[in-house]
């Protein structure tokens, strides 16, 4: 392992800029720090441990992915890690596999993180942002990141050349010489912008269909990663990948691995079933577009690399393909894995056994894109139906980034907004990729009830996609996730999450 | 968008004719210079001015056919812009920030600025039609010519240094204004070197198509 630099755990630059902030609506709660100390009383899990004499509360974590509106999920972080909450397991997808990685590597696993990852993120030179966006192609960078957004920067030129093509210059060419000339140079401006753009279609098709190549997203994440001592999967299972084993007689859990840790179970009845083992892990959720599949790295990291050169594999490659959001960046390929595994005697293909693939029909390489094409919201990799109490308690959180519907109803009539085309494809794309978070949480409404919090960014009316953001802008983000933790920890109730747990397993 | 497309490409056709225009107009600018006086007020005035300057007459005439043209296109550019503000103004997920009080203001000022808009274009118009009869007749005099020239610059001027100050000091457009302002001067400054090259390249051309046709017939008798 490599060397780890020093990591700040301390929350004062954050406290020291936001503390004072009182959100819009809840005045009479008080400043942010008010109310973050008035949740040191509650209790969030029975699973414990004692760190400078202060008690903390262990939970299970996933993030929703969501671009760069993931300065949101730093924020909600850093309000949880405040009150006292550290985290088991961690699983997120796109932006929130960022955070899931983080904090995974950083520090100690009682630490908190979300003051060094506070720095890094608000530090341009450990974090540029709009340096994430390396196409070499310097118009097209601009087109991305300044105007409207690519798409529409792009339809807006060419419509206002073919506009001009069509109908005033052929007519201001009928006046004079001096017309002829300007029809001619906007003629070459015309011809030279649609080779432009055949050229990029045909470019975009030799880089698999995306634009930013993302490699410096990636260096920048083996570089952060590195900082952390973290250069391969082997490296941060060591750190984030624990078991701990119930020691009965004292109520607490050891792990069976070099870490320190003693977490205790503060619940009274420790021989319950499927109390005496715990244990902490990080899942990456991608999707394999070619073999058409979910993919939950590292845990199916087999499914494209041998045991041992998986473990040598460095963490942020699959970071990097849960965030492979289609269009925007390259995918990331990875060969498929086809040797056949031993399982108890019996021999069978990783892809026939975990995906039900035939092995006949995989692909030579997986074409991995953004998890969130299927998955963004990966709650369900922490379900689990045996349990009957809950030692600790799950937590999700999701981006939300658009408005809640407003309908409109005229003289008693619900009135329906026509749809574009475009509007029309974007709503086809997001039926596919919700579908299945909608599904289990539909199945499932005790997580949407207990275990859920919403990020409302959608008040701060920045893109996903705005990789040119100010420092305003990531300030609105961060307390926008700031704001939705303290409303989710302030209405959570362990006790009564325990009893609707219980619930489930019932019904 | 519609509207915004339509701002668009009146622009860059309005910088274009601006470009004809000025390099129609720059001899004339280089004789005002030095101290010549180019103010009409009547057909004899005019007859007068001009004598001894065919080329100058000549450009005035082609100058005035474009002019025509351009005062449609800007004019179009200017309320196209103005009601573009109107509708951001009108935004709410856009002006958040903005005080309502700053809002109702530009909202004023903005109602003002589409009223100068339309005068401007009545006023080079009607610029245009006196000027085109002094030309064009014997007997006509008219009062007040240059202080219709005058006027036509301040209303041109007036609305779109009012829309640049409030998309830059309310919107904060600042890149777009950059961009777009970068993009005029570069149309203008293409044309007029087009345009100032074009004998030259009139000339390449001419002597291309005599060795083509040299060749042609020598070839093939």
């Amino acid at each position: 392992m490599e060397h780890q630099k020093n990591i700040n755990t301390k929350f004062d630059t954050i406290l020291d800029k936001y503390g004072t902030c009182v959100f819009k609506g809840s005045e009479e709660k008080g400043t942010l720090l008010k109310r973050m100390d008035e949740l040191s009383g509650k209790t969030f899990s029975d699973i414990t441990s004692m760190d400078d004499g202060k008690k903390r509360y262990w939970v299970d974590f996933v993030q929703q992915g969501g671009g760069v509106l993931g300065y949101a999920l730093v924020g909600y972080t850093f309000v949880l890690e405040y009150a006292g909450i550290r985290f088991l397991r961690l699983a997120g997808t796109s932006a929130g596999a960022i955070n899931t990685v983080f904090l995974a590597a950083i520090g100690e696993k009682n630490d908190p993180k979300s003051p060094e990852l506070y720095d890094m993120i608000f530090n341009e030179s450990r974090f540029d942002v709009k340096g994430f966006v390396d196409t070499k192609n310097i118009l097209l960078r601009q087109l991305i990141l300044r105007g409207k957004g690519l798409i529409r920067n792009f339809l807006g030129i060419s419509l206002v050349l073919v506009l001009l093509m069509l109908f005033p210059l052929p007519w201001l060419s009928h006046t004079g010489n001096e017309g002829k000339v300007v029809y001619g140079i906007f003629t070459i401006a015309f011809l030279l912008w649609t080779g432009y753009l055949i050229l990029l279609i045909k470019k975009f098709a030799t880089n698999q269909f995306g634009i930013n190549p993302g490699d410096k997203f990636e260096a920048f994440l083996e570089r952060e990663l590195a900082g952390f001592g973290i250069t391969s999967q082997q490296e941060l299972d060591q750190k984030a990948k624990l078991k701990f084993s119930l020691n009965v007689a004292d109520k607490s859990y050891v792990c069976t691995g070099k870490s320190a840790i003693r977490l205790n179970l503060e619940s009274e009845d420790v021989l319950r079933m499927g109390y005496d083992m715990l244990k902490t892990d990080y899942s990456f959720v991608t999707t394999d577009i070619y073999n058409e599949c979910k993919i939950v790295l590292p845990k199916e990291v087999n499914l494209y690399f041998g045991e041992s050169e998986a473990l040598k594999n460095n963490p942020a490659r699959y970071v990097r393909s849960s965030m492979a959001i289609p269009f925007f960046f390259k995918p990331k390929i990875f060969e498929t894995y086809t040797e056949k595994v031993d399982e108890e005697g019996s021999r069978n293909f990783l892809w026939e056994t975990w995906k039900g693939i035939d092995v006949k029909n995989v692909k030579s390489h997986g074409i991995l894109i953004d998890g969130g094409s299927l998955s963004n919201f990966p709650i369900n990799l922490f379900h689990n139906s045996e349990i009957s109490v809950p030692r600790f308690p799950i937590f999700g959180v999701r981006i939300i980034d658009e408005k809640p519907v407003e309908r409109t109803v005229r003289n008693g009539i619900e009135t329906k907004d026509p749809m574009s085309f475009g509007a029309f494809i974007g709503q086809m794309i997001n039926t596919i990729r919700n579908n299945e978070d909608n599904s289990f949480l539909a199945i499932n409404p005790f997580y949407k009830k207990y275990c859920i919090s919403e990020i409302k960014v959608y008040r701060t009316e920045i893109s996903w996609l705005n990789f040119n953001l100010t420092s305003k802008e990531k300030d609105a983000l961060f307390l926008e996730g700031v704001e939705a933790a303290l409303e989710f920890l302030e209405k959570f109730d362990w006790e009564e999450y325990k009893i609707q747990r219980q619930n489930i397993k019932k019904n | 968008m519609i509207q915004r497309i339509l701002k668009d490409a009146c622009i860059l056709l309005a910088a274009a004719l601006s470009g004809i225009i000025t390099f129609l107009q720059l001899p004339k600018a280089l004789m005002v210079l030095e101290g010549k006086s180019f103010e009409v007020n009547s057909s004899a005035n005019f007859q007068q001015v001009y004598q001894g300057l065919p080329h100058l007459r000549a450009a005035e005439f082609t100058t005035l056919k474009y002019d025509d043209i351009f005062l449609w296109v800007y004019g179009i550019f200017l309320i196209t812009y103005v009601l573009t503000l109107k509708s951001i103004n009108a935004d709410e997920k856009r002006v958040r920030k903005i005080r309502w009080e700053d809002r109702k203001k530009i909202t004023w000022i903005l109602n003002v600025l589409l009223v100068v808009s339309v005068a401007y274009v009545i006023s080079d118009w009607w610029e245009n039609r006196l000027y085109c009869e002094i030309m064009s007749r014997t007997d006509v005099s008219v009062t007040g010519l240059p202080f219709l020239a005058k006027m036509k610059w301040l209303l041109a001027l007036f609305p779109l240094a009012g829309c640049l100050l409030i998309d830059k000091k309310y919107f904060r457009n600042n890149f777009n204004i950059l961009y777009r302002v970068i993009i005029v001067i570069g149309i203008m400054a293409s044309v007029m070197i087009v345009l100032s090259l074009q004998p030259l390249i009139s000339e390449v051309f001419a002597k291309i198509d005599a060795i083509r046709w040299y060749a042609i017939s020598t070839l093939f008798g």
